[in-house]
């Protein structure tokens, strides 16, 4: 990523997040999502054995990777770079051929009912664009969530990861994510195979 | 109870584990360890009066160093020991106000044994206390009466079992508890007790109060650090005698008489049914359905009398804006269920409300009501803000009740008015509500009441500032001022709007304290010892309650104990009702919370689940000892306590658009996702003490309905 | 792992059922393709025979696939645009332009070897090398997709082309027992070559998959489940029952202990397919079916793209049956001489 430009990214301190989930709410409410599809979401999980037990929580959403799997798929250049080096998807040129869905380490991308194209989280850009923060982040009661200019020193992100260890998920992958974590426990990023849900 | 919510507080949190409905047993554990290791607070419980307590630093006080009578041939047994019981002279009584015509309150000067005398002193003579005094006093001529300081008397209880009884009891172990206790007493007064839902049970009146007296043990009460009131703390003048109108009284107003139908603050001595059977000569114990002598309204408690016609027959039934049905435990038994919908029962029915909930749908008329956008309030707001607050709202869009005149919608407020008119209660239309200029202003409209209390509130203390005209711009509150016109005086309206447009008013942030002493303190005495429920008789066994906190575990009307009558081998989880994070009754048609919440869940800790052969996804009934079963999902989980079935409260609606309805040529609701899920209050435990009567499991004193605790088992569908 | 999942949401799974019909198909048409050329542009006599009926196979069978693949796009008739829209990088991307020269290559490979024209043996190697290209790309697509510990592996290409020439000479097995005339396989010649191959590939493509599932077992935790669950988990049925017996030991039980009958060998072609069918459907189903993260299974799509994938299967028996006949006129027509030998 070229160094004059922006980066976009969000730091996630999991410290704070109370797993209130107005996060994937607001996301919901902003983006008009389809019944039963996110763009943001909250994992939760008890942690622990009883006694000492905690719930630990991990807000999902697209991770905006630099090396997005997604990107790298997609047969028609619909899903391409915006501002900021946001991961977006040109519904016009989607073709709904899904590739990218499977593409994607974390989740984050469906097929719009209605549509037939590839949706995700594009970090409210029109908010961004507009001076705003992302839906997600304007709304969380914690003021666990930041958005900001990873390429800007000075922004809060910037900061935040300066200050602070930090985790991505699945970073093994290659997909270098700019979304954060401050405080984050692998174990809930992954998948618990041994308790796999029976197929009801 | 229903635990592992605590990571956002890094290392600093941790979850105990507690059985429910045990809170009484942990909290005596703690305070027999406390005082065992004399780490209560002698300088706050030796302090007899406020006014000491003050001085040494505190903002509160309490009647540990107060003497109570304990001698079963005195008269006043199980009292308070006063002045008048030890023939000591009294103060002289103020001279009577000229103003007031209610007669003067009597004063009640208390006795403690003065640390530096030696001798009994009335309390408010003394500047310290012997908190640990028993012994028998000298009346007159000879006669003596037993006494004990309150502080002993909660000594004596909680050093009734040992460290390791209590702990069995609740099921946290010795070393945590004393863990805690050590952490609770060395903050000074900087430690905190905060209660929720988990008080509701059957043992629930104890298990609120230890909260109380723990932090009575370190003089927490109105200090930074501490504990000032949840709600309700300082507030503006709204619904009373206010600056500009008087919202209390208005000519022609009745007061309040007879018994309310819950039974909840009326003591049985007081009811006619008790004066019969005494005239008769009869044991006037055990009543028909137990009374309490202390609580306000309890719909958990109403909805018994309705069904059993006792104290008397609901012969017109008003709810509004409330679903007892599903939110009183037991109450959505069948055999309740049934009773209300006879006519016999509760000839007249009617319901006030925005949706059709299970109470609702049972009503012989529905009137519609407005949604919180649409209406008007001022709620007080919870102690986050320790300042003087008061909070408002007031209706942002056209209410879609239908339209029952120009500018005037359906709604509880305006069917209250427009009978009350049409029967000719005074208090109502042209000539009602007294302004400070002692004019009677009208009552037509909701908004007439509403922004009269706004204008209290805007000129109460120091006046509030005018609007600016590009607030009222910004916010588009011209019309408002149009549109309620009638309802306030011209130049009211300025303050008003100020008021309006910021939601209500608040004291600046950090008004609520001076230095680290809260503001507005209450100066009443936080007893240790009550002798308003040590007089007070268990309405079935005619025997008084304990005048201070015990460890009381759940027992029915006639004292047999739930573990005796259910033992836990056959009977192995009590249930824990518990707030669900997604649901609430006017969010329930939110489908967004639905989608990634579509039901609720029987959740068992992850060795119980062991125990009983049962897996997470199992298909579950739950069933009550009392004979009343329901079904559900299994969640197995380890942040829950054993012995204990979790269930989020808001779920198993049978109502609220799960199903359909007829109105006029519209098919409303029968949306099956809105009724998924388990409600646990259907099946709470009745007390099986009444035969003939259907009545929840409840606390004795004051009516507190079982809804954690009980008795329950599972098996797997 | 002392982790107790409470609050999940559930994510849909992306390929259905017509992919893999595509995968089948592609790899299908592709076998039958390099074997129609064998004899005519390769010289190898004994595959002569089988040069034009495998050569209208391949159409047929290709055809459906298109279908498939452009159906199963949720905006269909945007579907030219991959042609003047590429990625470079995406895998998609270059198989389309492989569909489209391998499609205009063997239409007119085909025309001419039926024509009996010379110059179909410069479209036959052109068609040859986008064939060899169409069965490996479909394993590349899957391979490459981050995080499928089932698909990401160099055998998957050759799985696919493998299990793709299998596919081919059964169902040229399968066509030859019950409908010889219809495809125009009643002089076929060679038996004994085709089967010896047939024979040798499902050893190879066995192989292939036991060491492939072997490396995925040994890979780390998310592979382990991914096997397991073919072995004993949801797709233990499609795996060891419909994959592993019907539609791979018992065909080949059937091929080396029974060679005699037309009818038998038939059988073990449809089994064979039937087995090529679920390979496809097991590796794209099961291996995309466990979660990436939490406990919940992906969600698969509802009943239509099933009922689409059956009646695509019926026009491949129609186009089977038809493109011979087709053909046939088409070149009498054209060349005004009534042809009635084969080659």
């Amino acid at each position: 990523m070229p160094e004059n430009k922006s980066h976009y990214g969000m730091v996630i301190d999991l410290r704070l997040c109370v797993g209130c989930h107005a996060c994937t709410v607001a996301c919901k409410m902003e983006n008009n999502l389809p019944e039963g599809f996110f763009r943001s979401w909250v994992v939760e999980a008890d942690k622990g054995e009883y006694p000492t037990v905690t719930r630990v929580k991990l807000p999902r959403l697209c991770n905006q990777c630099e090396s997005a799997p997604c990107e790298q798929v997609c047969p028609v250049k619909a899903t391409h770079r915006d501002e900021g080096g946001v991961v977006v998807v040109d519904s016009k040129k989607c073709i709904g051929c899904r590739y990218c869905i499977s593409a994607c380490p974390y989740d984050a991308r469906y097929i719009h009912p209605k549509k037939g194209t590839a949706d995700k989280c594009n970090l409210c850009l029109e908010r961004v664009k507009g001076g705003l923060m992302p839906a997600c982040v304007s709304t969380c009661i914690a003021h666990a969530r930041y958005f900001g200019d990873l390429n800007d020193p000075m922004s809060e992100v910037s900061q935040l990861l300066s200050e602070n260890s930090y985790q991505v998920l699945r970073s093994e992958l290659g997909t270098k994510p700019s979304v954060f974590y401050i405080g984050l426990d692998g174990a809930l990023a992954g998948a618990d195979y041994a308790n796999l849900a029976k197929r009801r | 109870m229903n635990g592992g919510a605590l990571g956002p507080l890094g290392g600093r949190g941790k979850w105990v584990p507690i059985k429910p409905a045990t809170d009484g047993a942990f909290g005596l554990a703690m305070i027999r360890w406390i005082i065992e290791n004399n780490l209560h607070n002698i300088s706050y419980l030796s302090s007899p009066n406020l006014a000491v307590a003050k001085k040494r630093g505190f903002n509160s006080w309490t009647n540990a160093c107060h003497l109570v009578i304990d001698d079963p041939k005195h008269p006043n047994n199980r009292k308070l020991l006063r002045a008048e019981d030890l023939g000591l002279t009294t103060p002289p009584l103020p001279e009577p106000d000229p103003k007031q015509t209610a007669p003067a309150k009597k004063l009640d000067y208390f006795i403690t044994i003065d640390k530096a005398s030696g001798k009994p002193a009335i309390y408010t003579d003394s500047q310290e206390g012997d908190i640990t005094f028993q012994g028998e006093l000298t009346v007159a001529e000879g006669r003596t009466v037993k006494v004990k300081t309150a502080f002993l008397i909660v000594k004596e209880t909680a050093f009734s079992q040992e460290l390791s009884a209590f702990a069995k009891d609740c099921g946290i172990p010795v070393e945590t508890i004393i863990e805690i206790a050590q952490e609770f007493t060395s903050h000074g007064t900087k430690v905190g007790v905060d209660g929720m839902g988990n008080t509701a049970a059957a043992n629930g009146m104890d298990g609120a109060w230890v909260h109380y007296v723990l932090c009575a043990l370190v003089g927490a009460f109105y200090k930074k650090g501490g504990l000032i009131p949840g709600i309700g703390g300082a507030s503006y003048k709204s619904f009373t005698p206010g600056p500009r109108y008087d919202l209390a009284t208005y000519p022609g107003a009745q007061p309040v008489q007879g018994a309310r139908i819950s039974r909840t603050g009326f003591a049985f001595e007081k009811t006619s049914e008790y004066k019969k059977k005494v005239a008769a000569g009869q044991n006037p114990y055990p009543s028909k359905l137990p009374w309490f002598a202390f609580g306000s309204a309890s719909d958990n408690q109403a909805i018994f009398s309705i069904v059993n016609n006792y104290p008397y027959q609901a012969k017109i039934l008003i709810n509004w804006m409330a679903n007892p049905l599903l939110s009183a435990p037991a109450a959505a038994r069948k055999e309740v269920l049934g009773e209300l919908k006879k006519v016999e029962r509760v000839p007249l029915f009617i319901t006030i409300d925005a949706f059709m909930g299970e109470m609702s749908a049972l009503a012989d008329y529905i009137i519609p009501d407005t949604t919180q956008f649409e209406s008007w309030g001022l709620p007080g707001i919870w102690s986050n803000f320790a300042g003087r607050a008061t909070s408002l709202r007031w209706p942002v869009v056209k209410p879609m009740t239908p339209q029952i005149a120009e500018g005037r919608h359906a709604c509880y407020e305006n069917y209250l008015i427009d009978v009350a008119k049409k029967v000719g209660l005074p208090g109502f239309g042209d000539q009602a509500i007294p302004g400070a200029d002692n004019t009677l202003y009208p009552l037509n409209n909701a908004e007439d009441l509403y922004l009269k209390a706004i204008a209290n509130v805007a000129f109460d203390e120091t006046v509030a500032p005018d609007i600016l005209k590009e607030e009222i711009e910004l916010q588009g509150l011209a019309e408002l001022t149009n549109a309620w016109k009638n309802s306030l005086k011209p130049d009211e309206w300025a303050k008003v709007l100020y008021v309006m447009s910021r939601g209500g008013r608040f004291e600046k942030h950090g008004s609520g304290f001076i230095g680290d002493n809260y503001k507005y303190s209450n100066p009443g005495c936080f007893n240790l010892y009550s002798e308003a429920l040590a007089t007070a008789k268990n309405a079935y066994t005619g025997k008084p309650f304990s005048g201070v906190v015990g460890w009381n575990p759940e027992a029915f009307a006639d004292g047999t104990l739930l573990s005796k009558a259910f033992p836990e081998d056959k009977w192995p989880f009590k249930g824990a009702s518990y707030k669900a994070k997604f649901r609430s009754a006017t969010m329930l048609a939110n489908s967004v919370l639905r989608e990634f919440n579509k039901t609720n869940y029987v959740e068992i800790n992850t060795e119980e689940a062991k125990r009983f052969g049962l897996t997470d996804g199992d298909k579950v009934k739950v069933i009550s000892a009392t004979g009343a079963e329901t079904s559900g999902i299994l969640k197995v989980r380890p942040g829950i306590a054993l012995g204990t079935i979790g269930v989020a409260f808001g779920y198993g609606h049978w109502e609220y658009g799960a199903r359909a309805h007829q109105v006029g040529d519209k098919k409303l609701g029968g949306d099956a996702t809105i009724g998924t899920g388990i409600l646990l209050n259907a099946i709470c435990l009745i007390d099986p003490t009444f035969k003939d009567s259907i009545y929840g499991f409840s606390e004795m004193s004051t009516g507190i309905p079982s809804r954690n605790g009980g008795a329950y088992r599972i098996e797997k569908i | 792992m002392d982790m107790t999942f409470i609050y999940q949401i559930e994510h849909h799974a992306a390929f259905g059922p017509l992919i893999v019909l595509y995968f089948f198909l592609a790899g299908l048409s592709a076998g039958l393709f390099i074997l129609s050329t064998l004899g005519p542009v390769f010289g190898i006599q004994k595959f002569k025979p089988l040069a034009k009926p495998t050569s209208t196979m391949a159409l047929a069978t290709l055809v459906p696939g298109l279908l498939a693949l452009v159906l199963d796009l949720g905006q269909p008739f945007r579907a030219l645009s991959l042609f003047y829209r590429v990625n470079f990088q995406s895998i998609m991307s270059w198989g389309s332009f492989i569909l489209l020269i391998y499609g205009i290559a063997s239409l007119i490979y085909t025309w001419y070897l039926w024509k009996e024209d010379a110059r179909m043996k410069t479209w036959g190697k052109i068609g040859v090398v986008f064939a060899a290209a169409l069965g490996l790309y479909t394993g590349f697509l899957l391979a490459v997709v981050p995080g499928h510990p089932l698909w990401n592996s160099a055998l998957l290409p050759l799985l696919f082309l493998i299990s793709g020439s299998v596919a081919a000479l059964s169902l040229i097995s399968l066509t030859k027992g019950f409908a010889p005339k219809a495809v125009g396989l009643e002089v076929m010649g060679s038996e004994e070559g085709i089967h010896t191959v047939k024979v040798w590939m499902v050893v190879l493509e066995i192989l292939l998959i036991a060491f492939h599932l072997l490396a995925v077992l040994t890979l780390n935790d998310a592979g382990r489940a991914v096997v397991q669950n073919l072995f004993s988990g949801t797709k233990q049925m499609s795996f060891m029952i419909v994959q592993l017996v019907i539609g791979m030991f018992l065909p080949l039980i059937l091929l080396l202990f029974s060679q005699r009958s037309t009818k038998i060998l038939g059988i073990s072609g449809l089994l064979s397919l039937i087995g090529v069918f679920a390979l496809r459907y097991n590796i794209v189903f099961g291996g995309e079916e466990l979660p990436q993260a939490g406990t919940q299974l992906y969600l698969f799509e509802g009943g239509s793209g099933w009922w689409l994938t059956a009646g695509l299967l019926v026009l491949l028996v129609i186009l089977l049956i038809g493109l011979p006949k087709i053909l046939q006129n088409m070149v009498k027509k054209s060349s005004g001489i009534a042809s009635s030998q084969s080659m």
